[in-house]
This record gives C-alpha cells, structure tokens and sequence, in this order.
C-alpha cells in the first residue's frame, strides 16, 4: 500500500471512530436531559394530575347531588311505601360506604409487587399503574397496606415516594379488587405500564391474579380537619 | 481533516435521529463513551507520532468500550463503585492524550 493511500486510510478510520463517539455523545446527552426534565418537572405534573382530578370530583359529586334530588323528588310524587325506600337507601349507603373506603373489603383481584431496587420510580409511574387498573374496572386499591381514598396524591420527594402524606417504602405492594383477568392484562399489557417501568434499572413487576384479597379501611389522617360540614339539613 | 468530518457527522446523525436510551442503560453508555473518546484520542496521538497500527486501534477501541461497561456491570452487580475506577483511568488517559496532541500540534506550529 503506497503511503499516501495508508494516511487516508489512518484518516477514514479515525474519521469513522469519531462518528461513532459524536453520535454516542448526542444520544447520551439527550437523554439524560430528558431524565433530568421529568424528574425536575414531577412537582408540577403533580399539581396538574391533582387538580385535575379534584375536578373530576366535583363534576361526579354535583352527579350524585342530582341524582339524589331527583329520587326525592320521585320519593315525594309516588305512593312507594317508606320502609321500601329506606332499605333501597341503607342498601346504596353499603356499598357507597365499600367504594370510598370506609369498611374493609374483600373479594377477587390482583396483587401487584414491584421491585424498585434502585429507587427510581417516581410518583407518575405509581399513578400510572392505579390509573389503569381503575380504568379496568378496579374499584378498590390499597398501596403497602395503605387504602386508596377516591381522591389521593403519590409523590416523590427527597428520594422517597409518598401516599397521602405517608413515607412508602421503595419496593411495593398494589392490591385491586376488580377482575382479576382484565386488571392483570391492564398491567401485563405489551409495551404497557410494565413494560415501560422494566426499562429502568432494578425494577421489576411481578402480577398475580388472586381469588381473594382483603382490603383494609382508609385509614383516618391526622391532624386538624381543614374544613367542617355545615348543617345539611334538608328544609321540608 | 476527515476525522473532525468525521465526528462532526456523528453529531448530525446524533440530532437527526432520536435514539432513545432505556434509563438503566445510561450509565453503560456513559462510561463507554468515555472509553471510546480515549481510544480515539489514543488513535490520533499514535498518527501524529507516525506510528498508528489499525488492528491494534479498532481492536482497543471496541475491546475497550464493551470491557468499560462490562466493568460497570461486575461493579453494580458485586456493590462495587467500579464506575469510579474506570472514570479515572480513562480521564487519566484521556488528558494525557490531549496533552501529547497539543504538544505536537504546537511543536509543528513553532516549526
């Protein structure tokens, strides 16, 4: 090989190294700037997630109003014996009383275990994951033993992931009563919500489809109640 | 000339194509791309010193980046900081590269 030929060849060789470390270097930079933006951005997604569901809450309360207005409306117009309309009534407190967590609850579901060894998860991922089994039907949850009330906030702080207030520990337990098949594929969906949380490191998702799992109560939060209820007396 | 081409096409085709990189995956890139700039410096370094040997650079510069990220692996795994080890030896190395390649360039431009 004649000497001039050799130099160009040094060069192309060096020249295709380098293309590789300029491409490696632009990937990797990228995304770590998208790591840094979400985590950066989770207080905010956080407050919007929040708000947004409180105003879903309103929206289904002002349903639950009307809907109540118009039963004693029908109540006042027919001839439906009291005792009748009292048992109907005691009956939709029950299961009221079931779906927003007051009494324990038992019943098929799914136990959820995620291993997150290396604390990456961060408050989305879990509102993912309860997002998508009540969308499949789920309606109770409990996160390390920890009810879910209709309205509660997961977040990340300091390293440390939070539900309603209390510290949870990084590996974690997500048990969902519902059926069990529909919220086990809700999960274990291709290139669903396990499958997006298993590209990061040391986290693992375990689903099992369960005949019975026990719910335990919301449990009361501390403190001082922010707000009191009014009399609500209905004026005859 | 053509490996300054060189590098800067990589970056072209690094923001024309959004390549996504799975989180746990970063730290593997990371330290392999270090490797990887040091083999290239290295290469540069043995051309200007004339003495360039094209099976020993792009078997280092392959060998180097996949034992760097082996390393950070075997470190995880064993609770082990070897990240540490590796970012020092190749950040050694890397400025001992661009130290030579700028005597160099210097003494030719003093010529």
């Amino acid at each position: 090989m004649s000497p001039g030929a050799r130099v160009w060849r040094t060069q192309f060789i060096l020249a295709f190294a380098l293309m590789l470390v300029g491409f490696g270097f632009v990937i990797q930079m990228r995304s770590h700037e998208r790591l840094s933006e979400r985590l950066e951005s989770e207080g905010e997604a956080d407050l919007v997630e929040i708000i947004d569901e409180l105003n879903g809450d309103i929206e289904g309360i002002r349903g639950e109003l009307l809907n109540e207005r118009i039963k004693l409306m029908e109540f006042r117009d027919s001839n439906v014996d009291g005792q009748a309309m009292l048992t109907r009534t005691s009956e939709e407190i029950v299961e009221l009383t079931k779906f927003v967590g007051e009494t324990d609850v038992t019943g098929p579901g799914v136990t959820i275990e995620i291993v997150n060894a290396d604390n990456l998860l961060v408050g989305l991922d879990i509102r993912q994951i309860v997002e998508e089994l009540r969308a499949s039907g789920a309606w109770a949850i409990s996160i390390n033993n920890h009810r879910l009330a209709h309205s509660a906030g997961i977040w990340r702080s300091d390293g440390k992931l939070y539900l309603d207030s209390r510290e949870l520990d990084s590996d974690l337990r997500i048990e969902a009563l519902g059926p069990p098949m529909l919220l086990a594929q809700a999960i274990t969906l291709p290139r669903g919500i396990r499958d997006k949380l298993e590209t990061l490191r040391g986290v693992e998702v375990t689903v099992r489809e369960e005949s019975s799992v026990r719910l335990q109560r919301v449990a009361k939060a501390g403190g001082k109640r922010l707000t009191e209820p009014v009399d609500n007396t209905i004026k005859q | 000339m053509l490996p300054l081409i060189g590098l800067l096409i990589g970056i072209g085709l690094g923001l024309a194509f959004r390549v996504p990189v799975p989180a746990w995956m970063a730290r593997y890139l990371g330290i392999a791309l270090l490797a990887a700039l040091d083999s290239a410096l290295g290469g540069l370094r043995a051309t200007l010193d004339g003495r360039f040997d094209e099976k020993v650079f792009v078997g280092g510069f392959f060998v180097n980046t996949s034992f760097a990220a082996l390393i950070v692996y075997v470190g995880d795994n064993l609770g082990i900081e070897l990240y540490l080890a590796a970012v020092v030896a190749f950040g050694v190395r890397v400025f001992q590269n661009l130290a030579l390649i700028r005597r160099h360039l210097f003494g030719e431009l003093a010529e």
